[in-house]
Formats: C-alpha cells, structure tokens, sequence
C-alpha cells in the first residue's frame, strides 16, 4: 500500500520544494492513519508500506528523507530490512526510527547494533514522533 | 463591534446545540422561541458568540433545563479522563479547548475513547504483569504484541481528536471509528489472553521456561493433590512422577521427584491430623511449633501441600537458597512471583536470611493488589553442616495466606520484579522500570 499525500486540511508547515518525506513501514492500518495524518499536518510528505517483503524496495522507489520502520513485519522483519538499508550505498544513511512493541533492551540494542538512528517503543505519544523525526532530519 | 470567538463560549454554545438535537428542535423554532434570529443562534451554538444574563436564561428555558447546565463545566470528570487519555507523561498536558469542545460535541465518542483508554491502560498493567511470562512464551507474546499495537491506534487517535481543533469532519468520524475498531480489538484480545491465561496450563508443560517451571507448572496441573503421598509415604512417589508429562525432561523429573521425597517424608513425620488445630494464624501456627518442636519448613511444607479439605485455608509456599534461586513451590493468586530470576528484594522471604534460625512474621500486600493484606511467616535455616572457612548454606521458607483485615497505607508492599514493579522510590530498585513512577 502507497499513498501520496493525504487531504487533512491545512497544513501547519509551509509546502514547499523542501518540503521533507517520510516512509512509515507499518502493518497496523490505524497507526498508519493517524500518523499520516499527524505527519501530514507537519508537513510532511508521506507515503506508507505495510509489509516487510517488499518495504525495500518502496524505500528505493520514495527515496524519502526518513524512515519510520517497524520492527514486527508480515513477511520480513524491520531489523532484516535494515539490516539490507544498510548494506546499499545508497541507503546506508538514510535516518531510521525504529518501532517496536516490545521495550526489552535487547531489541533496543539490536536496533542499534544494525544501525537505526532511534528506537521508540509503544505506545508512543504522537509529540514523540513528531520530535524524533525533527531530530533525525531537522526541520 | 463583533465579539471575538472566545473559546470559552464553545462548550456553551456546544452544549445547547447537543441539548436541542437531542429534544428535536429545530434551530430557526429555538431562536424564534427566544426571539433572536436563527443566523446569531447559529454563532452561538458554535462558540462564536459569547451568551449570559438574559439570553441564556431564555434559552435553557426554552430547553428545559436549568443555566447552570449550559454553562457549568458538567462534564468536568469527563473533560479530564479524556484529556487523561491523550496524554501520555513526556508529551505534556493538551489543551483545554479542544477536550472540552470534543467532550460538549461529542459526547458518546468521549465516553468511548475514555473507556478506550481506560481499558488501554488496565491491559497495560497486566502487560507488565504478565511480562515475565511473555518473555518466554511466543503465543502470548503475539497476543500482547496485538494489544500493544491497538493501544498505540488508540492513544494516537485520541490524541489527535483531542488535540485537533480544526479536523475535517469526514476524518473525524473516520478517526472516531477507528477508535471504535481498536476498543472492540482491545476488548475481543484482551478476552483471548484471559481464556488464554485460564485454559493456558493445559499446554503449559511446553511453554514452561525452566526445568523448575515445569516442575511447578506440573504440580500446578496436579491441582497440588498428593493425598497419594499421606497414604503410601515414599512409595508413592514414583507413580505421581510417572503421572507428570516430563518424559522429555530428565532434569525437572528429577527435580520434582526429588520434591515429592520430601513432601513424602514430611507426610510421614508430620501426619495431617496433627494439623487439624492450626488455623490460617500467625501465631496459631507459631503455638503449633514451639509446642511441637517440628522443624519449620517442614511445618510450613505440610501446611501447603497438605491434602486439600475445604475447611483448610488456602497456603502458599516458596522458598529459595541463599543466591535467591527459587526452590518448587505452591502458587496462589495472591502473591506474584517471577517464572525465572530473581524475585522482589523486598518479600519478607530474603529478608529472613538477616535472621537465620529466627521466624520472621510480615504482612505485606502486593503492589497491584494494595488492598488485600498477606500474612507471611518467613524461616531460613542452615543447610547441614556450618563448618568453619566454608560458606554457609541456607534456605528461606516463606508459607503465606490471605488475611481479611484491611491493608493500611504503612503495609510493606512487594512486587514481582524490579523490571516490572511501578514503585516510584523503592530503596531496593536493582533495575529502573517502564512502569516506575507510572
């Protein structure tokens, strides 16, 4: 699934040819939903995925400017799909948040030792998202 | 001159609109019946007006209601729990307009996000307090995931809704419904993780995480009856191991043998008929042992594990060495103890070893149950021998009961783990908690 951006009413964010794109790899339909639409209402550019089997290459079509990348995928895992991220030349920098419903340390240290920028645990408050995408890519 | 919008005026204006839908009235019959135009009723109604003195008695009359309805801040307790349910502690507070424009607007999806909410945060308790478990057991781990997930939908959404002032209606109702969906998921989840939990021990010899768990998940089966053992002693021990599904698990067969031996023994020392006096007491059951001399864990062995009669009452048991590791023991519902590892540095269990060969009586109450007072009588004793240069072995026993009085504020409260136990400032904290402070 791939939508481009949503009609949510003004924006709170200037749109201009700057404007900043994010890929959330989610499977939870209403996760998706409501972070587009408080992505959207930054002024964000937002497209979604909702597997993990193909999430590497919608990364490769959006090259976006962040990724929010869940870690329990339908089909591959968001640490496998960072773990290729990676590995690509072109992708290696490319700023991740990683999610995960799990808090244990040891998935947080995992994120880190494959490389996500940061790792947030849900629930999270959607100021969180906000915050930590604000720091991954500024704006 | 116009008067601004002022935000304050919304909930008023709000209240009206709901309470005339909600008599059927149309709005052109509400301004004519208070003689104002139905366009200044309609400003009114969305907050763009301010209203008092007069006005406002005419239309609350018209409404049938008293002033104080339409202006009066009723839904005060609902405007919180639901500001409550937007807020998570390191976003901050939101603001108050929008909840309680929300709240006058929508009142019916405020009571369900709220009762959303609520019941968000209540699975987020058991969560935790089944996450020891969860860590060692993918199907629930899955099932929790799911409630995680429906729980992040909804704080999200509610968030927004709460938050927002300025939606599309079309997204509100579509966030409203999702709202809707993620509760109804909570709920049907939240369902399957108690049947789940209910009916759980018939596969749990599978799921057990350690030779001790599947020692204990298989005396747990047993429905702790070991009659068996009062009637033929020692002899019986081998058909009850054969009993247990742990032919795959030489170490735990060998394990809760080993433990039956010395229930066995314990059958044959201490006959259950010399317990007919001891009561669910304290000191009922320290008169029994200093008059009897019977070693106490032996007495408190015996008092668990004793054949069950209805008019027992109902004991648990633990016990551990001195690294803390648990011995086979008998599970209530009253007291938490973790599947694996350590548990809280607070139960009265570790603190006998500070008073070795003395019985150590606390009462305590659990951190999520801080009402429901537990007696507990505490015993740690040397292991054989103490010889001189050589550590010192000991073993703590704890036997513990429900006690009917009320727990007070001073009651030593435990949890199960320090990962998963909220207490904000607990001096033996070994590791810092999602839950802490919470």
């Amino acid at each position: 699934m791939t939508d481009a951006q949503m009609d949510v009413g003004a924006s709170r964010a200037p749109t201009a040819a700057s404007q900043r794109s994010v890929l959330i790899i989610e499977d939870e339909a209403n996760i998706i939903e409501a972070l587009k639409f408080i992505l959207s209402r930054e002024g964000w550019q937002v497209f979604t995925h909702s597997n993990g089997h193909d999430a590497f290459d919608a990364i490769q079509r959006h090259q976006p400017d962040a990724v929010i990348l869940d870690v329990m995928l339908p089909g591959r895992s968001g640490y496998d799909i960072l773990r290729d991220l990676r590995a690509e030349p072109g992708l290696a920098d490319l700023p991740v948040l990683m999610l995960t419903a799990r808090g244990q340390s040891k998935d947080q240290d995992m994120a880190q030792s494959l490389g996500a920028n940061l790792f947030m645990t849900k629930p999270f408050a959607n100021a969180q998202i906000l915050d930590a995408l604000k720091q991954l890519v500024g704006g | 001159m116009q008067k601004k919008p002022n935000a304050a005026d919304g909930p008023v204006g709000d209240r009206i609109r709901v309470k005339r839908l909600s008599l059927g009235i149309r709005q052109a019959d509400l301004a004519k019946a208070v003689g104002i135009s139905a366009p200044y009723l309609n400003l009114i109604e969305h907050g763009r007006r301010r209203i008092a003195g007069r006005l406002l008695r005419d239309l609350a009359q018209a409404l049938g209601v008293e002033p104080a309805h339409l202006t009066q801040s009723a839904e005060t307790s609902v405007i919180a729990a639901l500001r409550q349910a937007a807020v998570v502690p390191f976003a901050g507070a939101i603001q108050t307009e929008p909840a309680e424009q929300f709240a006058g607007r929508f009142p019916g999806w405020a009571a369900l996000m709220i009762q959303a909410a609520e019941h968000g945060g209540a699975l987020e308790q058991r969560v935790a307090a089944l996450s020891d478990r969860v860590m060692h057991d993918p199907q629930l781990a899955e099932a929790l995931h799911d409630v995680l997930d429906a729980v992040t939908a909804i704080r999200s959404t509610a968030t927004i809704l709460a938050e927002e002032q300025d939606i599309d209606p079309s997204w509100r109702n579509r966030f409203t419904r999702n709202v809707f969906e993620d509760a109804t998921r909570l709920s049907n989840t939240a369902q399957g993780v108690v049947e789940y939990l209910r009916t759980g021990s018939a596969h749990a010899g599978s799921q057990a995480i350690s030779d001790l768990d599947r020692v204990n998940v298989v005396m747990r089966q047993m429905g702790y009856d070991f009659q068996l053992l009062d009637e033929k002693g020692p002899s019986a021990v081998a058909d009850l191991v054969n009993q247990a599904d742990l032919q795959d698990h030489p170490a735990a067969r060998q394990l809760l043998q080993a433990h039956l031996m010395q229930l066995a023994q314990d059958a044959v020392a201490l006959p259950y008929q010399r317990l007919q006096g001891v009561t669910a007491d304290a000191q009922s059951i320290m008169d029994f042992q200093a008059q009897h001399a019977v070693p106490w864990d032996r007495l408190m062995r015996r008092l668990a594990f004793a054949p069950a009669r209805a008019d027992a009452p109902m004991f648990g048991y633990v016990a551990c060495d001195i690294s803390g590791g648990f011995m086979p023991r008998k599970d209530t519902d009253l007291l938490q103890l973790p599947r694996a590892g350590a548990g809280c540095a607070m139960l009265p269990l570790y603190q006998s070893f500070l008073q070795p060969m003395r019985p150590l009586q606390m009462s305590i109450a659990n951190i999520s149950a801080p009402m429901q007072r537990i007696e507990t009588l505490s015993f740690a004793a040397y292991e054989g021998p103490v010889r001189p240069g050589a550590p010192a072995q000991l073993r703590a026993h704890m036997l513990y009961w429900a006690d009917h009085g009320a727990a007070n504020a001073d009651i030593l409260h435990v949890g199960m783990s320090c990962r998963l136990c909220p207490a904000p400032d607990c001096p033996a904290r070994r590791i810092t908690s999602p839950l802490a402070g919470a």
